[in-house]
This record gives C-alpha cells, sequence and structure tokens, in this order.
C-alpha cells in the first residue's frame, strides 16, 4: 500500500521473479552472460542506495524476496513472471516451479504465470495441461527470445502458438505476458517488430495481452498496436526504473502510454530483483509530469490514474475485488508482520 | 598514416538503432594500426545486443576505413558478444549477414537497416522542427516553406518566409536533415517542401499536430535506448576493469 494524495492506493507489482542465477546454476557462458547482463540494467538504473553486490543479486533469499516486495517495498500482491532458460540454467532461471516455493507458502501474495514454447510441437500439449493442473496457473509468461535446441526463438504468430493459445481459451487462461524488450531474435528485420502481438491480439480478442517493457526499443511501434487492438496493454518494467535517475524519459515514456494506450490499459511492473520496488513506487506516487509535457501532449497523470496503474488495472484483469483482497491479506503472515510493525 | 583521419571515418559510422555515431557512443574501445593494416575493437552495452546491429556496425567500420589510402586490411573485432566469433571472422573477411547465419536469417539487413534510417529521419525531423519553432517560426510558415528557404552560414541556420527570418538555430540541424534526406532518395532541390513525410508526402497545416505527436513518439523511443545503452555501457565497465573497482556512474 503506497499513500498517493492522503488516499491508501492497492499496489499490484505486475512483473517479478524469484530467480537463481547463482554460479553453481549457470549451465554454459551464457548463464554467467545472462545474470551478469541483468546486474548491468540493475546497476545502471538503480539509485546508489538501492545497488545490491553481485553475489546476493545472482541468488537472493526468500526473506529478501518477502521484505523487499511486501515489507518494505509497499506491493501487496505481485504477479511472477516466470523465465526458464533450461538452456543457459541448470534448473532453469526463473521457473513456475521454482516461483511456487514462495506461491505456495503466501498463496494470496502471488499470482503465478506458467508458459508454453509452440517448438514443444503437439507433444508439449500434455505437459501444459499438467502444469496448469499440478500449479495455481492464472497467467502465462511468454518469452519469444528463448534458446531451444539450435533455435534461438519463436513468433506469437506461429501456427503453433496459436494453438497453444486454443488451449489457453480451453483451459481458462486469459492473460498473457508477452516479453517484448530487449531481444536477440529473429536475426533480420523482425527482432524489432511488435507485429505478432497484433496479429494474436486481433485472433483472439477474448485474451488479454500484457506487453511487458512497453515494447522498449519499440515504443512507437507498439504505442500504435495499443491504440487499435482493446485487449493490448502495456507493461511499465523496465520503463518504470527510468523514474529516479532519468525521470525526464520517464515523463515522456509515460506521456506517450497515457496518450497513446491510456490510462486504463497500463499496469505497473518493478522486474524485481532487477530493481527493488520499494524506491520505484514511492517515487511514482509523488511523480508529476512537468508542465511543458503536459500540454505538448494533453494528458496528466493524475492520482486516479496512477491508482489504476499500481493496482486496479490489473485486479481488474485478474478478476480481484480490491476491498475483499485487502481484508485476506491482512491476516496472512505477512498482514500481520506489517500490523506488528505498525503498532510498534 | 594520420589517426586523425581515421578517427572522423570512424565517427561517421553510426549504431543504426540510435542514429547516433559509434564513436561518441564510446562502443569503439581500440583503434591499432601495424603497416597497412588497421585493427577496431568494438565493444557494445551489452553481450546480448542484436546480433544483426551488431553487424551493421561491424560492417560499416569495415566499409568505412576500406578506402583510407595506405590501409590494404581492416580487421574489426567484437569483443564479448554472444556472437563476437561468427562477426568478427565474417566482417573481416567482407562476408554477407546471411553467409554468417544461414539458418537464422532469412534475408539480408536492407531492410532493416532501411527501416531504421526512416526512424533516425523522423528524430532528425522533429529536431528541426523544434529549433524553427523556438526560433518563433509559427506553424503555417513551416507547412509553407521551401527547403531553399533554408540558409546556412558556419554554424547558423535561418529560415526565410514571406516577411521574416526565423533563426538563427545550429547549422548541424538543418545538415543532418538534409543529409538523411539525401540517403533516404527524398527530393531536396530548392523547390521542394521544407517537411515532408517518409512517404514523401508534405505534411500540412492542419494534420501537423498528429504528424507532431507521433514523431515525438518515435523520438522518444529513441533517446529512452539511447540513455539505456549508455548507462549499460558504463555498468558494463565493471567486468573489463575487474571486479572490485568502482562503477562509473
Amino acid at each position: 500500500m503506497i499513500t498517493i494524495d492522503g488516499q491508501e492506493v492497492f499496489v499490484i507489482d505486475g512483473h517479478i521473479h524469484f530467480w537463481d542465477g547463482s554460479p553453481e546454476n549457470w549451465r554454459n557462458q551464457w548463464g554467467e552472460a545472462w545474470i551478469k547482463c541483468f546486474y548491468d540494467y540493475h546497476l545502471a538504473l538503480s539509485p546508489k542506495e538501492a545497488v545490491w553486490p553481485f553475489e546476493k543479486f545472482a541468488k537472493y533469499s526468500e526473506e529478501d524476496a518477502i521484505r523487499d516486495l511486501f515489507i518494505e517495498g509497499h506491493v501487496d500482491m505481485g504477479i511472477f513472471n516466470s523465465t526458464y532458460l533450461r538452456e543457459f540454467f541448470k534448473n532453469g532461471f526463473n521457473t513456475h516451479e521454482q516461483n511456487y516455493v514462495l506461491a505456495q507458502k503466501y498463496p494470496d501474495r502471488f499470482i503465478l504465470c506458467g508458459s508454453f514454447d509452440p517448438r514443444w510441437g503437439e507433444a508439449g500439449f500434455d505437459v501444459f495441461r499438467r502444469m496448469v493442473e499440478q500449479y495455481p496457473i492464472r497467467g502465462l509468461k511468454l518469452y519469444t527470445a528463448e534458446w531451444y535446441n539450435g533455435s534461438r526463438g519463436w513468433k506469437l504468430s506461429d501456427p503453433m502458438a496459436y494453438r497453444y493459445l486454443e488451449l489457453c481459451r480451453e483451459l481458462g487462461i486469459k492473460n498473457i505476458h508477452v516479453h517484448k524488450g530487449p531481444t536477440v531474435y529473429p536475426l533480420s528485420k523482425d527482432a524489432f517488430d511488435v507485429h505478432d502481438v497484433d496479429y494474436a491480439a486481433t485472433d483472439f480478442p477474448d485474451l488479454n495481452f500484457i506487453v511487458e517493457h512497453v515494447g522498449l526499443p519499440r515504443l512507437d511501434d507498439f504505442c500504435w498496436i495499443a491504440k487499435q487492438e482493446k485487449n493490448v496493454y502495456a507493461g511499465l518494467a523496465v520503463a518504470s526504473a527510468f523514474i529516479a535517475t532519468r525521470p525526464r524519459y520517464f515523463a515522456e515514456i509515460m506521456a506517450n502510454l497515457l496518450y497513446w494506450v491510456g490510462e486504463d490499459k497500463i499496469l505497473f511492473g518493478s522486474d524485481y530483483a532487477i530493481w527493488t520496488p520499494k524506491w520505484i513506487v514511492e517515487a511514482f506516487a509523488r511523480f508529476e509530469l512537468p508542465e511543458d509535457i503536459k500540454q505538448e501532449y494533453g494528458v496528466d497523470l493524475t492520482p486516479q490514474a496512477k491508482r489504476k496503474i499500481l493496482g486496479e488495472n490489473a485486479a481488474r484483469l485478474y478478476g480481484i475485488d480490491i476491498e475483499a483482497q485487502k481484508a485476506k491479506l491482512a491476516k496472512d503472515p505477512i498482514g500481520q508482520q506489517l500490523a506488528a510493525r505498525q503498532a510498534a | 598514416m594520420d589517426r586523425a583521419v581515421l578517427w572522423e571515418r570512424l565517427d561517421s559510422v553510426l549504431d543504426p538503432e540510435l542514429d547516433e555515431s559509434i564513436v561518441r557512443l564510446g562502443f569503439v574501445h581500440a583503434l591499432e594500426e601495424t603497416g597497412d593494416t588497421v585493427r577496431v575493437v568494438l565493444r557494445l552495452p551489452t553481450y546480448w545486443c542484436s546480433p544483426n546491429f551488431a553487424y551493421l556496425m561491424a560492417d560499416g567500420v569495415r566499409r568505412a576505413l576500406a578506402d583510407v589510402p595506405g590501409i590494404r586490411c581492416v580487421r574489426v573485432e567484437l569483443e564479448d558478444h554472444f556472437a563476437s566469433e561468427v562477426i568478427s571472422s565474417g566482417v573481416t573477411a567482407g562476408r554477407s549477414f546471411c553467409d554468417l547465419f544461414p539458418d537464422e536469417a532469412h534475408e539480408d539487413l536492407d531492410e532493416l537497416r532501411h527501416r531504421f534510417l526512416v526512424k533516425g529521419y523522423l528524430s532528425r525531423l522533429l529536431v528541426l522542427i523544434q529549433a524553427l519553432r523556438q526560433a518563433g517560426a509559427l506553424v503555417v510558415e513551416l507547412t509553407a516553406a521551401t527547403l531553399g528557404a533554408l540558409e546556412m552560414c558556419g554554424d547558423a541556420a535561418w529560415l526565410r518566409t514571406t516577411d521574416a527570418r526565423r533563426g538563427p538555430f545550429r547549422a548541424r540541424i538543418a545538415a543532418r536533415y538534409v543529409a538523411r534526406r539525401t540517403e533516404l532518395g527524398l527530393p531536396v532541390d530548392d523547390g521542394s517542401p521544407l517537411l515532408l513525410r517518409p512517404d514523401g508526402e508534405p505534411i500540412g497545416a492542419e494534420e501537423f499536430e498528429e504528424e507532431l505527436r507521433r514523431l515525438r513518439a518515435t523520438v522518444v523511443n529513441l533517446r529512452a535506448s539511447t540513455a539505456l545503452c549508455e548507462a549499460l555501457l558504463s555498468s558494463r565497465q565493471r567486468w573489463w576493469h575487474g571486479a572490485g573497482q568502482e562503477v562509473r556512474r
């Protein structure tokens, strides 16, 4: 919870991880390069006081995650964007199984995303069904730049991806988070394209597509698509981290999103543990668009817009009644710990 | 060999995505010459930088230096990248992108290059418009103006309108805009409209504001990406300079 304009605001962090990037888990040089690259992102945009040593960043504890998110980070609920990378990490980087370790202990705090990969082919249908049966999978995180058997990626518009999306329909999974951020694949012009989301969103109007990282570095292309497709949403992870050290860029990104996409279709995300949510949420609560940007775009980041972006939009997508959820959360171990802190 | 000439040539190689010189971005880690051979080492902001852009920059270096008098061999080395070996040896041998990634790349990079030349054009156009607006030019003056109304003298430029002269603003802004217009094959004769969309259509007064909003989205994206790349490159120094050393922030 964070206070904005004297009002308590419910916070759903739409993009979090509980990963193992430690050397013991590296399968090869790519595992090492992966976590080091993440650490560069961490260093590049974190304010000084929020910088971690590399060893902690590579593998942090359950206690760290609970404290950083809920006790200190103002977050009420978090959405696990599971990321597998089994070709880089022996046990995977941040699988739903691993995220479930935390989700199981605090079931009301977490929304668990699973995944599919069309390159599994039909043989993967059963694996997918089993995952949905065995775990409380409420959404999916798709990572189109995953390496698999010599291939370095896939597209949401691939025919087999459509077969899996049909399976999502059948199994009642409605929210599909798609990583459309910095990527290495495909190698030609499509690498800088978000149009596969466009096709899938048109053909599956009953599913919601949350484009993580707002398509950066393809923000403009993303904006044109999200304006046209009413089931395409903007996930703020990575963009939100600009807020401390690059506030002007953050303001311009927000103004564009508010103008093209609108305040009802933007979801907050910290990308924890690349960045801790505390400083981002606090800065976001205080943030005002500079006057010249307001004038130029004719938009404003009002307290109402902030409330929607921080929690209400994600709650709507996942069918969460915020007042009922608050009552539940007050009673769980984390809620009790928070209450005890406040009393002290 | 005049090293200044080599650096000047390198300065003309752009990161296609960011529309900025690889020298200014700090991507050139080393430049060495031995006899008629020059060796250039590139380091990019992440190990995972798209190989297509990495290739375009590395190949851009080769082309920029290949015809410098006295140079017979250009060796380009891309360091600390997941496709270092393929790109370094391939570019030095002058091979095409499809040749290097036969299973993954199905078309050469002309279309990608063109797409980012257009994005760069939009950025240069917006910068020109903003400079002229700041110098007092009215929307109707901008939409009515021809390219011939631009006057450049030394570092300064002006726009002549029917009854005024708007400026001065930095001549580099006008020069960069005209240069990219030429590269894209858009008209550059004195009588052609000052403001052109990338498809060659003039921008009229009625659609000016909407066009401007689109330009801004593209430019915000480009600037945010540049800021991120610069910050990542600076963080990445840590691994190259040895852990434990203070990171330049």
